[in-house]
């Protein structure tokens, strides 16, 4: 509509310059005195009546001369005057079909009635199989734009992929800088201390000597390995990838350990991966690039379960000790190692006297849970034990009428005694082979509730706000609610579960089949992704970690999956 | 279908559709927004071409041009309708051009011909009428010219 408005005030506009006196005259001598006019009005090329029209019009072209060469021949099975034809309602064209002998029907014969049916019908016909074909066409214009739309999206696909690749690398710069300036703070700190210091009289030297020994301790203390400061948090971009994979697309596969793979985790959607194998390997993967950042050694046996957050990397071990590390130093120094054995180590907790079975850990607390049947908790800042909570004395003393019989035995003896722990501040639950959760308070070290339902051994758990998912050897998954204390939700699966991990939009567990179980929460579908999707033979899943559609998973065979879900 | 149907007639070209036709047509067109069929783009552009407005012709023609650009193999056709829709716009050169490309690639097109003809005859007939006032205009042009000069003169 646009254009002929547009079209109207042009029109009016040359009206009202031929109209308009003096000025005008002028302008048509002007005109009159070109060259290119009077070829214009002399040759016949173009009449008057086109003159007035044209002038406006055809100033936007509508088909340059170069669009006028390539008319391939004409190969449709139908025109589009018949496709015109067929489109409009049925009773003009029928009604023209009448034209003419409306006014002799009723001296037509039998036969003649006959043959006329016949004719429409045939007509009927005919236009039946134009629609039919429009139709069919329609249906290959379209495959052709969807194809046309998806080579677009990889397009914009890898656009995407490229920015984000270079927002990590900037924001890397920045978190490396930020650092660099917080260390010459510090720097600067030591050097006025020192100052004021030399500048004293020996009078005052000794009265200091008590402060000395202090700045000393002080000077000592910060050149001790602390918990990296630096938080994730503070990074201004986050990766938004994978949520433009097809769920249940693989985005990469990398081949980790020479044996199945006992725990992994990661910090963030293409960020860095730790993955544990039972091949004694500890190893610190780029997601981004799929490479091999380093191989942590320090520990004697094999790691069984491990958390990354903010750049602190925990791993617990068949060794019974745990190993808390500045996993930033391992991405940013991965040769330090080769100089010395602990150049990433912040702690090693080696109180339990059996086999780690789980962790856990949330700003400076970490809770531990062994084959010694205790849990102890520990100050991260010092590396200290805090406490240590006995379960089976716990039990006895709470809840007499529980056999403990079976919390010494458990329901399975292939099931870690302390299955799972997760802390938040005072709060900590706990799964274990006896198949019940316990919520304890930190504070006074007591049990404030058992969920009891699972009828096995409890291998996972996990808890957010609301919700407290409970995976367990009975081959169940159970959602508690938190504030009620009862079953919110609750599904099986054909054999036992391993590993869960779940967010708002969706419950991701292994149970030692050959897939990823996925539970989508807001639809409440069901679904499966992984090897074993199309490959019945795939080896098994053995632990799955999943943050905002982002699935990475390890499977029997050593290899890691990275998965969109 | 008979090959007499394959393109319209050309007493079609002056019979324009019923407002209510024209309305289902333009319905189809908007309703198919971004992703608006080939076949939908014709039917309404031919309806329009066949309307008794200018407005409507000159949409018509713009979207047949759109065709014309967006789908190779509906070209030829394209420039019968495109020759038409000039035609009746008044745009006779245009109309000649589509009509001459069109001979060019199939001389013996008897509908082409025809419409070629149609279209010669209205230029001689305008021609006519053309010279009467291009004369005029310059009969006018020659008196003000003459008017300046001998106003100068003095």
């Amino acid at each position: 509509m646009s254009d002929v408005t547009h079209f109207s005030k042009v029109v009016a506009a040359t009206a009202s310059t031929l109209v308009s006196g003096d000025l005008s005259q002028s302008h048509v001598m002007r005109d009159i005195s070109r060259p290119a006019f009077q070829k214009r009005i002399f040759s016949f090329s173009k009449r008057p009546s086109e003159l007035v029209r044209i002038t406006s019009s055809s100033k936007d072209v509508l088909l340059p001369d170069e669009m006028l060469v390539d008319i391939p021949s004409n190969e449709n099975q139908f025109s589009l005057f018949q496709g015109f034809q067929a489109t409009l309602p049925e009773h003009s064209v029928g009604s023209q079909l009448l034209l003419g002998d409306g006014s002799k029907v009723g001296e037509k014969s039998a036969r003649e009635q006959l043959v006329e049916g016949k004719k429409s019908l045939s007509h009927k016909l005919d236009l039946l199989e134009v629609r039919k074909a429009l139709a069919a066409n329609e249906i290959t214009e379209i495959d052709a734009r969807v194809a046309h739309l998806q080579s677009m999206r990889q397009i914009v696909f890898d656009r995407v992929a490229s920015l984000e690749q270079q927002e990590f690398q900037l924001e890397s710069e920045v978190l490396r800088i930020d650092a660099e300036l917080e260390q010459m703070e510090e720097e600067k700190e030591e050097v006025i201390q020192r100052h004021d210091y030399e500048t004293r009289t020996p009078e005052e030297l000794e009265d200091d000597v008590v402060d000395l020994k202090s700045v000393s301790e002080k000077l000592q203390s910060a050149s001790q390995k602390t918990l990296p400061r630096r938080n994730l948090s503070r990074r201004k971009t986050q990766p938004t990838l994978q949520q433009y994979y097809e769920p249940g697309n693989k985005i990469r596969q990398i081949k980790a350990h020479s044996d199945s793979v006992t725990c992994l985790d990661f910090d963030i959607p293409f960020g860095t991966m730790v993955s544990a194998g039972m091949d004694l390997g500890l190893k610190v993967w780029d997601l981004s690039r799929g490479d091999l950042v380093t191989d942590l050694k320090g520990h004697n046996a094999s790691v069984t379960c491990l958390q990354v957050d903010n750049n602190v990397l925990a791993t617990g071990s068949a060794d019974a000790t745990i190993r808390v590390w500045n996993l930033d130093q391992v991405v940013s120094n991965p040769d330090a190692q080769d100089e010395g054995d602990d150049a990433y180590t912040i702690h090693v907790l080696d109180s339990h006297v059996g086999e780690i079975s789980a962790i856990h850990f949330s700003d400076h607390t970490l809770v531990s849970g062994s084959a010694d049947k205790t849990i102890r908790q520990w100050d991260l800042n010092t590396g200290r034990c805090v406490q240590t909570l006995d379960v089976i004395w716990a039990n006895s003393a709470q809840n007499a009428l529980y056999s403990n019989d079976r919390l010494r035995t458990g329901f399975d003896a292939n099931a870690p005694f302390i299955g799972a722990v997760q802390c938040r501040d005072a709060a900590l639950a706990t799964g274990t082979a006896d198949g019940i959760v316990r919520l304890w308070d930190l504070r006074s070290g007591q049990v404030q509730r058992t969920l009891q339902g699972h009828t096995a051994a409890v291998t996972c758990l996990q808890f957010d706000d609301v919700h407290l998912a409970t995976g367990s050897r009975d081959r169940s998954v159970r959602i508690w609610d938190l504030r009620m204390g009862n079953i919110f939700d609750a599904f099986a699966y054909d054999s036992p579960i391993t590993s869960l991990d779940f967010d708002n939009r969706r419950i991701a567990s292994t149970n030692g089949e050959n897939t990823v179980k996925i539970y989508d929460r807001a639809a409440e579908k069901h679904w499966s992704l992984g090897r074993g999707e199309g490959d019945p033979e795939a080896p098994e899943s053995t632990v799955v970690k999943t943050k905002e559609g982002y699935l990475v998973e390890g499977g029997g065979d050593g290899v890691v999956g990275v998965w969109a879900c | 279908m008979k090959k007499e149907d394959y393109l319209p007639n050309l007493v079609d070209i002056e019979s324009p559709l019923s407002d209510e036709e024209l309305y289902v047509l333009s319905q189809q067109y908007n309703n198919e927004g971004d992703f608006v069929s080939v076949q939908t783009r014709f039917n309404y552009a031919w309806g329009l071409i066949k309307s008794r407005k200018v407005e409507d012709q000159q949409l018509g023609v713009q979207i047949l041009a759109q065709v014309y650009k967006d789908t190779p193999s509906r070209r030829r056709e394209c420039l019968y309708y495109l020759a038409i829709g000039s035609y009746k716009l008044g745009e006779y050169t245009d109309a000649r051009k589509y009509c001459d490309l069109l001979l060019q690639i199939e001389p013996d097109d008897p509908q082409s011909a025809k419409l070629r003809q149609i279209i010669e005859d209205k230029l001689a007939k305008e021609g006519m009428i053309g010279i009467a006032i291009v004369g005029g205009v310059i009969a006018v042009g020659a008196a003000v010219l003459g008017a300046v000069l001998s106003q100068k003169k003095r």
